[in-house]
Parts: C-alpha cells; sequence; structure tokens
C-alpha cells in the first residue's frame, strides 16, 4: 500500500511548491492512474514515492515505511519504472539485471529468475545486448524487467505505455492486471487518458502541484453530466429550438448532441415523439475521463 | 552499505590501475629483456628513470582519486543512472559510502601494487636488494595513505559540486581544477613546514630516511624531487593528519549526504 500524506516539494530556488499537500493512497489490488498536464508534478510525486527526491513537507509511506526515515525497508517494496529509463549505457542487459538484483540480497532470485524476467519482456534474445542499441521501447521494457526484481507489492509506473508499440501496450495492460490481481498497488501516470480509462480503478487528478480531485472509475457520471444524443429521421431546423430548452444543443452531421442536459432522457424523447419526429437512436454517453479532467481544472482555474 | 556499490565503484578505476601495472611492469620488462648487467645497469640512466616513473605514481594515484571520484558517482549522477541504483533497498548514505569506499579501495590497491613495482624496479636497477627491505612497506604506507587522502579530497569535492550544481561541467571543471592544483604542488613540495601543514604532501616518503633513486643533487633536482627527500611517513604527526583528514572527509560527506537532495 502507498500512502501520501500531506506531501510537498519544493525545489531549490523554485517559486512555488512543485507538488503541494497532496495527501491520498493507493490500496493493494488497486490501480491508480495519475492524470494532470506536463508540470502538474506527477513525476515529482513518484519519485518522492521512489526515494529519489525528499519531500519538502508530509510523508510518503510504503507498506508503513517512511520512505525518508526508512528508506531501505520501503524500497524493497517499490517497483519503478521511470518516464525515460537510463541504464549503463554499454553494459549488456543481463549484467545490469544481475547488478541491480545484487541490492536485494539473495531476494531476486537466481540467474536463471533474471534470464526469465527478461524473457518475460521480450528481451530473452538481447541479453547480452548494450543497452544504448537498445530502441525506446525496448529500454522501456526492460525497465518493467528491473522493476520486478525483488518481486515488490507497489509499482510506481512513470508514463509506462509511451514508447511501446501497440503488442507490448497490451501486455502491459495485462502485466499491470495481473499485478493487481497478486495484490499488487500500482500508481500509474499517463498522458494516454484513455488507456488510462482501461486499466485504472480510480483517478488522482493533479494540477500544478494540487491534488484536485480523486475519483472512483464509473463514478465520473456522479460529478459530471451526461449528454444526448439524438438521430431522427425527419429532423429540421425547428427541431434545435425544442431541444434547446433541454439543454445545450449541438447538430454534428446529423447527430444532435445535448450537452449538460437539464432533464432526465425521457422527457427529451417523450416531446420528441409528441411532437412528431421519428427518433432512429437515442443514447445517453458519459463523460469520459479527458472531458471530466478538463471539467476539473475548469473549476480550479474559475477559483 | 552495499557490496554492489563498492564494485561498481573499483571497476570504474580499472583503466588507470593497469596503466600503473603497465608501465612499471614495462619498466622493469625492458632491464630484464635488455639483459644488461649488474655493471651496465648502474651505469645507465635506469634508476634516474624509475625515480621518475615514481614521480609519476603521484600523478597516476591523483588521477586515479580524480578519474574514479568523477566515474563512480558524479557521471552516473547527471546520466542519470544512479537512479536506477538509488531506487533499490538501498540508503543514500549507503550508496555514497559504498562508492566512496569503492574509490579508497581501487586507489589503495594501485598504491600498494605501485610500491611493490617501484621498489622492484629501484632493486632490479641497483644490481641487487640494495632497497631497504622496510622500505617498500613504507612506500606502501605512504602512496596509500597519500592515495587515501587525496581521494577523500576529490571525492568529497566531486560529490558536493555534483549535488550542488547538478551541471556536469561544473564538477568537471573542479575535478580538474583539483588535479591541476595538487600535481604540481606534489613535485614542489619541498619544504617539511608545507608537509606538516598540509597532509596532502605525504606521498614517497621513507621512515628511514632513504630515497630509492639516485637523485643529483641542485636546485632543479631538489625542486623535482622535493616531495621523496626529507620527510618521514612514519612521522606520527603526519600519519595522524591523513588519518584526521579522512575522517574530516568522511564527516564532511555524511553531513551533506543528509542534506542533499
Amino acid at each position: 500500500m502507498l500512502r501520501f500524506a500531506a506531501v510537498g516539494k519544493t525545489y531549490r530556488g523554485g517559486s512555488s511548491p512543485a507538488v503541494g499537500n497532496v495527501t491520498f493512497d493507493v490500496q493493494p489490488g488497486e490501480i491508480v492512474g495519475l492524470v494532470g498536464l506536463n508540470g502538474a508534478g506527477k513525476t515529482t510525486l513518484l519519485r518522492m514515492a521512489a526515494g529519489l527526491l525528499l519531500p519538502s513537507q508530509g510523508t510518503v509511506y510504503v507498506e508503513g515505511h517512511d520512505v525518508a526515515r526508512d528508506k531501505r525497508a520501503a524500497s524493497r517494496q517499490i517497483g519503478w519504472v521511470p518516464e525515460l529509463p537510463i541504464f549503463p549505457p554499454r553494459t549488456p542487459l543481463f549484467d545490469t539485471l544481475g547488478y541491480l538484483a545484487g541490492y536485494y540480497a539473495g531476494e531476486a532470485g537466481s540467474a536463471n529468475d533474471r534470464r526469465a524476467l527478461l524473457t518475460a519482456v521480450g528481451l530473452g534474445p538481447q541479453e547480452r545486448a548494450l543497452y544504448s542499441t537498445l530502441s525506446q521501447g525496448m529500454k522501456k521494457r526492460f525497465a518493467v524487467a528491473t522493476s520486478m526484481l525483488g518481486q515488490p507489492s507497489n509499482y510506481l509506473l512513470d508514463e509506462l505505455l509511451n514508447g511501446l508499440d501497440p503488442e507490448w501496450i497490451r501486455w502491459a495492460r495485462d502485466w499491470m492486471a495481473g499485478l493487481r490481481q497478486r495484490g499488487a498497488a500500482i500508481l500509474l501516470s499517463s498522458h494516454l487518458l484513455g488507456e488510462l480509462e482501461g486499466i485504472a480503478d480510480r483517478y488522482a487528478f493533479i494540477h500544478q502541484g494540487q491534488l484536485i480531485g480523486v475519483v472512483p472509475r464509473g463514478a465520473i457520471g456522479q460529478h459530471l453530466p451526461p449528454r444526448f444524443l439524438v438521430r431522427l429521421a425527419n429532423p429540421n431546423d425547428a427541431v434545435l429550438a425544442v431541444l434547446a430548452g433541454f439543454g445545450e444543443v449541438f447538430l454534428d452531421q446529423q447527430v444532435i448532441r445535448i450537452e449538460g442536459p437539464r432533464v432526465p432522457p425521457e422527457a427529451v424523447t417523450i416531446e420528441l415523439n409528441r411532437r412528431g419526429y421519428i427518433i432512429q437512436e437515442f443514447r445517453v454517453e458519459e463523460p469520459n475521463l479527458e472531458e471530466f479532467f478538463f471539467h476539473l481544472i475548469a473549476q480550479v482555474r474559475a477559483q | 552499505m552495499n557490496s554492489q556499490d563498492v564494485t561498481r565503484a573499483l571497476k570504474s578505476g580499472s583503466f588507470i590501475f593497469w596503466m600503473i601495472v603497465i608501465v612499471f611492469a614495462s619498466l622493469l620488462l625492458g632491464w630484464i629483456v635488455g639483459g644488461a648487467d649488474s655493471a651496465e645497469r648502474a651505469a645507465m640512466p635506469g634508476t634516474a628513470a624509475t625515480a621518475i616513473v615514481a614521480w609519476f605514481t603521484t600523478f597516476f594515484l591523483l588521477g586515479m582519486a580524480r578519474g574514479m571520484s568523477i566515474s563512480s558517482f558524479a557521471e552516473d549522477k547527471f546520466s542519470g543512472a544512479l537512479e536506477a541504483s538509488l531506487v533499490r533497498p538501498v540508503s543514500r548514505a549507503g550508496l555514497v559510502f559504498g562508492r566512496f569506499i569503492g574509490v579508497v579501495l581501487g586507489v589503495l590497491i594501485a598504491a600498494v601494487v605501485a610500491a611493490v613495482l617501484v621498489s622492484s624496479a629501484y632493486t632490479y636497477g641497483h644490481g641487487g636488494p640494495a632497497f631497504p627491505q622496510l622500505a617498500t612497506i613504507d612506500l606502501a604506507i605512504g602512496l596509500a595513505i597519500a592515495g587515501i587522502v587525496m581521494t577523500a579530497l576529490c571525492f568529497l569535492i566531486t560529490y558536493a559540486t555534483a549535488s550542488a550544481s547538478g551541471a556536469r561541467w561544473a564538477t568537471r571543471g573542479i575535478n580538474w581544477l583539483l588535479f591541476v592544483v595538487f600535481a604540481p604542488a606534489f613535485s614542489l613540495a619541498n619544504i617539511p613546514a608545507l608537509l606538516v601543514a598540509n597532509p596532502l604532501m605525504l606521498p614517497l616518503t621513507l621512515t628511514s630516511g632513504a630515497v630509492p633513486y639516485s637523485v643529483p643533487p641542485g636546485l632543479a633536482t631538489a625542486l623535482l624531487f622535493g616531495p621523496l627527500q626529507g620527510t618521514r611517513i612514519g612521522d606520527p604527526a603526519l600519519i595522524g593528519i591523513g588519518i584526521g583528514w579522512i575522517a574530516a572527509t568522511v564527516l564532511g560527506l555524511l553531513a551533506k549526504v543528509r542534506v542533499t537532495d
């Protein structure tokens, strides 16, 4: 379990905190998607949890261990995949993996176990390849292999899906799902919100260093109204005026979109039927993660 | 502290270490293969060559301390590779001290090997075991203490610069500046008071007072071979200063590690 307790970070020379007073947790068997614009503080937050940065305030706990005070115990339970992985460039992959495994005092398994890790991320044939010769996607996959050393119970994945091809994005999705099933806590930052929507159990939204919301998947609709999509067999100009009373109306290639509806769906269909319009299709569409994120940001900016 | 970091730092000094071995081994081999008898060897400028090569040992060691300090920590920090280690179950202090110990060990091994090679070259150059037996040990101890002192200084300053500035050019610049400043200082330091005042001036001195080189008299020689004469590494004061300097460095590192982010 990962817990951020009033965590803040101000860099030396920084005019404002990169991260300020962030509190949330990631439970065992849960994937939390960390969502934010560039410079929002996502990577800073992950690096503090990884023990690479010391918080200026607050505490990050990993399985109850304070990362700053009890780093060895905390790091033992952390697997980290950085956005841009960097390893010794002129060292064969297998040797680097062996070197890093040495930090786990035998808990990282045998040489065969490490070979299995490389094979799992599709780098078995490249075990003697130098890190500098790998493609961006391969480097990411190697970072994934190193994150599994010692079988930690918490994972910090910074833009894991960046640089991976579709085949390996699917693999990464399955890998995360497998970890979740085994009870791991995963904090995953990504700009690919569509991907996050498919895998995360909760979303933590961060903007300008502040946590602006933590929302479970499926609960976005409780915070943001759905939209209605209507396709009519006999549309005319008057229908837009009729529907304008129910919300903000847009016409997009024969599909009428009612944003921010002020009435339930039945009210719209009843009214359209009463006026003689033939409804070919009527859908209630929940807002997606991206829309909810921008809605949150707009709210913050308005404040 | 983790053996992984010690090993990594040790490996970073292997190039300079082998340079030392090759230079001295070549010198010995040249004489042996050349087949000169003892009279010829005495007549040859071999002993002077030994002296010069031995004199260069200090530069090798200083260069090794400098190079290892940079490559074992600062370069990894700048490239980002250090983070791959730091995210593992290791404390910050453990990682820094592991690498520090690795660098010290590397310089220590090089110092002992160099001392043995220098004394062997001298012995062979003089056609027999004229070299005082204890002098080899003295030489080794002198080089070792000097090496560790130099390493401690280099590592502390390199670590502090790398952590504080975060700039590769600044760290490399200061690291080279150390070398440029201290290398001539080694050769020019001929005043015992200066040697006592500055523990960095310890190398290549003998408890016996003997100097394993054929050093002709003269001002130039005195300047060139200054650190080789007149000071005894067996002096408790000098050893005390050396150990004190190392302790101060370790404390400095500890303090720095705690506040460094």
